[in-house]
C-alpha cells in the first residue's frame, strides 16, 4: 500500500493537476469572481466541471501529494540517511515543512478590515464576507460585552446556543443574500421585532463577489413565555432593541467581528492627489495603538504596515461619505504561522546549498 | 500506514465547524469629528429608515467596495443648533444629533436616500406607524395637504411633515416626530427629529434652524430643487411658501379647541383621534357612513385641487369640467355664527351611479388660519339619506 502511495506517477499526476487547477482557477476568476473561484478550485476537495464531471480540487490534490511525498520519504529514508545524501534529506524535509506551513496558514490565518474616521477608536475588525448574529445588553457604557454566533452553521430550526436563560433564539430562515421589505401598511406588528420596520425578507442569488451579498435572517425568539419573530438584515445601522427580563437587549446581524488584542484610534488621515487629477498619489493613516501596557503613534502607509504579534495592519483604501467625511480602510491580517513558510524556504535553501557543496567536495576528492 | 491514517483523523477532527458562541468586549463606536467637506470618492450613505423597498441599490455603502449611486458628488454642510451636539454620521446616516443636556430627549438625523425613497405616502404611513398613529387615507391626505415648505441655506425647498400637529389628543409622553423631505436632484434628504410629543415640540425651533442651515457642497451645480414626487400626490401648495420658522410655526399649530358643534339626531360622536377633531357615525349602523372633521393649516391646498382629489377617490374624472360641475352644484350653508360655507355634494354629479357606489359630501370652512374639512363618505344611497343631518351639523358649527 505504502509502495503504491509513494509512486512517482502519483507525484507527476498531482503536479499536472495542480498546473491545470492553477491555470483554470486563474482564468475562472474573471467570470466567477475572486472569492468563488478560490472556493471552487483551491479550497475544495472536488468540484463538478461542466456541472456533472467530478474534478479534484487543490485541497485534495495537495493532500495526496503530501502523503505521496511522506510515503516516499519513509520508504527511502535508509537511502537518504547517508552522509552523501544529507542535503537531499534536508531539501525534502523543507518541502514537507512547506506543506505543513501552507496547511497552518490556510487554517490559522484570517483577513479582515477596519473602517473608521478621524477620532474614532475600535478594538475589532470586520470580516469581508462572513456574518454573525451578535447581541448585548445595553449598559450605556463605553464598552459592551458582545455575544456573537457565526452564521455559517445556520439552517432552519437551528437553535442558537446562548449562555443566557433570558431568551431562546431559533433560526427560521437564513439567506446569504437577501432583499428586505416593509409591508407598506405603516402599522407595527407587535409580533415582529425589527428596528427599521422590515417585515419580509426574500432570498436573492448569491453574488460572485461575496462581499456584496447582504445576509438576512428570520428568527424565532422566545421570552416571558411568548414567541416573537425577530428579523435581522445585514446592513441595518441600528440594532433591534428588545426589553427582556428588564434588560435592554440589542440584536444585530453584521459582518463577523474579530476582537483585536489592541485598540486603534485614527488620529489623522492624509490623502495626496496627483496635480489636476482625481487619483490619489498617496494616503496614510496616523493611528494610536494601545495595548493596555503601551501606547504609541504609528504611521501606516503603502508598504509600511503596523505589525503587532501575529497581526499585520496594512493601509488598504479610503473613501468618503456624502458629507465629505473621509474614512480609512485598514486591512488586518492575522497569521499565527507567518514565520513557517520563511523557515521552510530557509531549510530548502540550506539543503540545496549543502547538497551542491557536498557534491562538489565529493567529486574533488574522488580520483 | 496506521499512523498516517491517525494523522488524517487528527487533522480533520480539528477542521470541524464550530457553532460555539464567541464572547468579546467591543468599544462602542464613538462620534467622529465634525464634518470636513471634501471631495467624496465613494459614497457610503443611504438609510433603510426612509425607503420601503430596502434594496441593496438604495442601501449600499456599508462595506468597502459597495457604492450607492445617489448623491455621489454632493456633500452637505450644516450648523449644529446651540444646545445640540452632533454624533456619529455612522453607517448610512449622514449625521445624528442629540441635546447636550439630555442625550435621550430627542434623536435627530440627516439621511440621504436614492430617488424618491419609497414614495411619500408609503413613508408617511410608516412614520405614523412608528409613533403609534393609524394611517387612514384621510389622515394621509390631511398630512400631505398640511405640509408647509421650508427653504434650506442652499436655496432648495423641502416639505415639512409635522406629526405633532395631528396628535390632538396626544399625551406629552407619546412618541412624536417631525420630518423634512428635501428633494436633491436624484436623491431625497430626510431630516428627522423624534422624541416625545413634549420634547419634539420644545425643540421644534432648533430643528427648523438645523434644516435651514443645510447647504449642499461638492458638486452643488447638480443640486436642484425638484417637486416632491411620490404615489399619486399632487403638490397642492403652489404659492404657499413659508420661509421663516416663525410663520411656519404659526401655520402649523391648529387651535381647534374653540370650535363647537351639535351632533345631529341619530348620529353619535366619537372621540378626537389623530388629525380628526371629531368623527361621526350613525348610531343605528356605524358602518353606513363616516363623517370626519379635520383641521388643517392654511388653505390646505385650496378648493379645486381638493375637489379634484376627492373626485379621483370616488373614481370620477378629475377634469376641470367635473370640478366646474361640482362648484356649480355647491350649496351655501350658514354656520351658527353666521359664516358662509360651501358644501360640495358629489351625489349631484353622480347621475349614472348605482346606489351602492361610493359617494361623498364635503365642506371646507375657513376659520382664522385654518381650513376645517367636514367630509361624509359612504354609499350613494347612504349619503343621500343622511345629507339633511350633515347639513344640520354644518349649521351647528360655531367659532367661539
Amino acid at each position: 500500500m505504502m509502495k503504491f502511495l509513494s509512486s512517482t506517477r502519483i507525484t507527476v499526476v498531482c503536479l499536472f493537476l495542480l498546473f491545470i487547477l492553477t491555470f483554470w482557477g486563474t482564468i475562472a476568476q474573471v467570470q466567477q469572481g475572486l472569492y468563488s473561484a478560490q472556493e471552487r478550485f483551491f479550497n475544495s476537495f472536488y468540484f463538478l466541471a461542466a456541472g456533472f464531471i467530478p474534478f479534484p480540487g487543490a485541497q485534495l490534490v495537495l493532500w495526496v501529494l503530501f502523503i505521496n511525498l511522506l510515503c516516499m520519504f519513509i520508504l527511502s529514508y535508509k537511502k537518504f540517511f547517508q552522509w552523501s545524501n544529507l542535503g537531499n534529506l534536508i531539501i525534502h524535509l523543507g518541502i514537507l515543512l512547506y506543506f505543513v506551513a501552507a496547511f497552518m496558514v490556510f487554517h490559522v490565518s484570517s483577513e479582515s478590515y477596519i473602517r473608521f474616521t478621524e477620532g474614532q477608536t475600535t478594538n475589532v475588525s470586520n470580516s469581508y464576507t462572513d456574518w454573525e448574529v451578535a447581541f448585548w445588553v445595553d449598559t450605556n457604557g463605553k464598552k459592551r460585552e458582545i455575544t456573537a454566533v457565526d452564521t455559517k452553521v445556520f439552517k432552519p430550526e437551528y437553535i442558537i446556543p446562548t449562555d443566557t436563560k433570558d431568551f431562546s433564539l431559533t433560526v427560521k430562515q437564513y439567506y446569504s443574500n437577501s432583499d428586505a421589505f416593509s409591508d407598506g401598511s405603516g402599522k407595527k406588528n407587535p409580533r415582529i421585532l425589527n428596528e427599521e420596520g422590515i417585515t419580509l425578507l426574500t432570498p436573492k442569488p448569491i453574488l460572485k463577489e461575496r462581499e456584496q451579498n447582504v445576509a438576512g435572517g428570520v428568527f424565532n425568539i422566545k421570552f416571558d413565555g411568548k414567541s416573537y419573530t425577530l428579523i435581522l438584515y445585514g446592513i441595518e445601522v441600528n440594532p433591534t432593541e428588545v426589553m427582556i427580563a428588564g434588560k435592554k437587549y440589542n440584536f444585530i446581524l453584521r459582518h463577523k467581528h474579530f476582537p483585536l488584542p489592541f485598540t486603534l484610534k485614527l488620529d489623522h488621515f492624509k490623502t495626496e492627489f496627483y496635480p489636476g487629477m482625481d487619483m490619489a498619489k498617496s494616503y496614510e493613516s496616523l493611528v494610536t495603538i494601545s495595548t493596555g501596557t503601551l501606547e504609541r503613534q504609528v504611521r501606516i502607509y503603502m508598504n509600511n504596515p503596523l505589525r503587532y504579534n501575529d497581526y499585520t495592519v496594512y493601509q488598504a483604501s479610503y473613501d468618503a461619505d456624502s458629507t465629505g467625511r473621509q474614512y480609512t480602510t485598514l486591512a488586518v491580517v492575522r497569521n499565527s504561522a507567518r514565520i513557517m513558510p520563511y523557515v521552510s524556504c530557509l531549510v530548502v535553501f540550506f539543503g540545496l546549498a549543502l547538497h551542491f557543496l557536498m557534491q562538489a567536495f565529493i567529486s574533488r576528492i574522488k580520483p | 500506514m496506521k499512523w498516517i491514517i491517525c494523522v488524517f483523523l487528527l487533522v480533520f477532527s480539528g477542521c470541524q465547524q464550530s457553532s460555539k458562541e464567541n464572547h468579546y468586549t467591543e468599544v462602542v463606536p464613538q462620534a467622529p469629528a465634525p464634518t470636513v467637506p471634501a471631495t467624496p470618492k465613494m459614497d457610503s450613505s443611504a438609510d433603510p429608515h426612509a425607503g420601503m423597498d430596502m434594496d441593496m441599490s438604495a442601501m449600499g455603502g456599508m462595506m468597502p467596495g459597495l457604492e450607492n449611486s445617489v448623491a455621489k458628488n454632493i456633500s452637505y454642510g450644516w450648523t449644529v443648533p446651540e444646545g445640540w451636539k452632533e454624533e456619529a454620521g455612522q453607517g448610512m446616516r449622514l449625521a445624528t444629533f442629540h441635546l447636550t443636556s439630555d442625550e435621550k430627549a430627542i434623536d435627530s438625523s440627516i439621511v440621504s436616500l436614492a430617488g424618491v425613497a419609497g414614495g411619500l405616502e408609503a413613508n408617511l404611513k410608516r412614520w405614523m406607524g412608528q409613533i403609534g398613529l393609524e394611517s387612514s387615507a384621510t389622515d394621509l391626505t390631511g398630512l400631505i395637504n398640511a405640509a408647509s415648505s421650508i427653504k434650506i441655506k442652499g436655496g432648495q425647498e423641502g416639505k415639512v411633515f409635522d406629526f405633532t400637529t395631528i396628535q390632538l389628543q396626544g399625551k406629552p409622553t407619546d412618541k412624536s416626530m417631525i420630518v423634512v423631505m428635501l428633494p436633491m436632484n436624484n436623491a431625497t434628504l430626510f431630516v428627522k427629529v423624534t422624541g416625545t410629543l413634549e420634547t419634539v415640540k420644545k425643540n421644534k425651533d432648533d430643528f427648523f434652524k438645523l434644516v435651514q442651515s443645510i447647504e449642499p457642497k461638492g458638486d452643488a451645480s447638480s443640486v436642484t430643487a425638484n417637486p416632491l414626487v411620490g404615489g399619486d400626490m399632487k403638490d397642492p401648495h403652489a404659492g404657499m411658501n413659508m420661509n421663516s420658522v416663525g410663520s411656519m410655526m404659526e401655520k402649523l399649530g391648529p387651535p381647534v379647541s374653540n370650535i363647537s358643534w351639535a351632533v345631529p339626531e341619530g348620529w353619535k360622536e366619537e372621540a378626537a383621534k389623530h388629525m380628526r377633531m371629531a368623527t361621526f357615525h350613525l348610531a343605528s349602523d356605524p358602518t353606513l357612513i363616516d363623517c370626519g372633521m379635520i383641521a388643517l393649516a392654511g388653505a390646505a391646498g385650496g378648493v379645486e385641487p381638493n375637489l379634484a382629489r376627492w373626485a379621483g377617490q370616488l373614481g370620477l374624472s378629475d377634469s376641470p369640467d367635473t370640478i366646474a360641475k361640482l362648484m356649480a352644484a355647491a350649496m351655501a350653508v350658514k354656520t351658527k355664527d353666521g359664516k358662509d360655507v360651501q358644501v360640495y355634494d358629489f351625489t349631484a354629479i353622480q347621475t349614472n351611479a348605482q346606489s351602492t357606489d361610493k359617494s361623498m359630501i364635503a365642506a371646507i370652512l375657513s376659520v382664522d388660519n385654518l381650513s376645517i374639512f367636514i367630509k361624509m363618505t359612504g354609499t350613494l344611497d347612504a349619503i343621500k339619506k343622511n345629507k339633511e343631518s350633515y347639513l344640520k351639523l354644518i349649521s351647528s358649527i360655531a367659532h367661539k
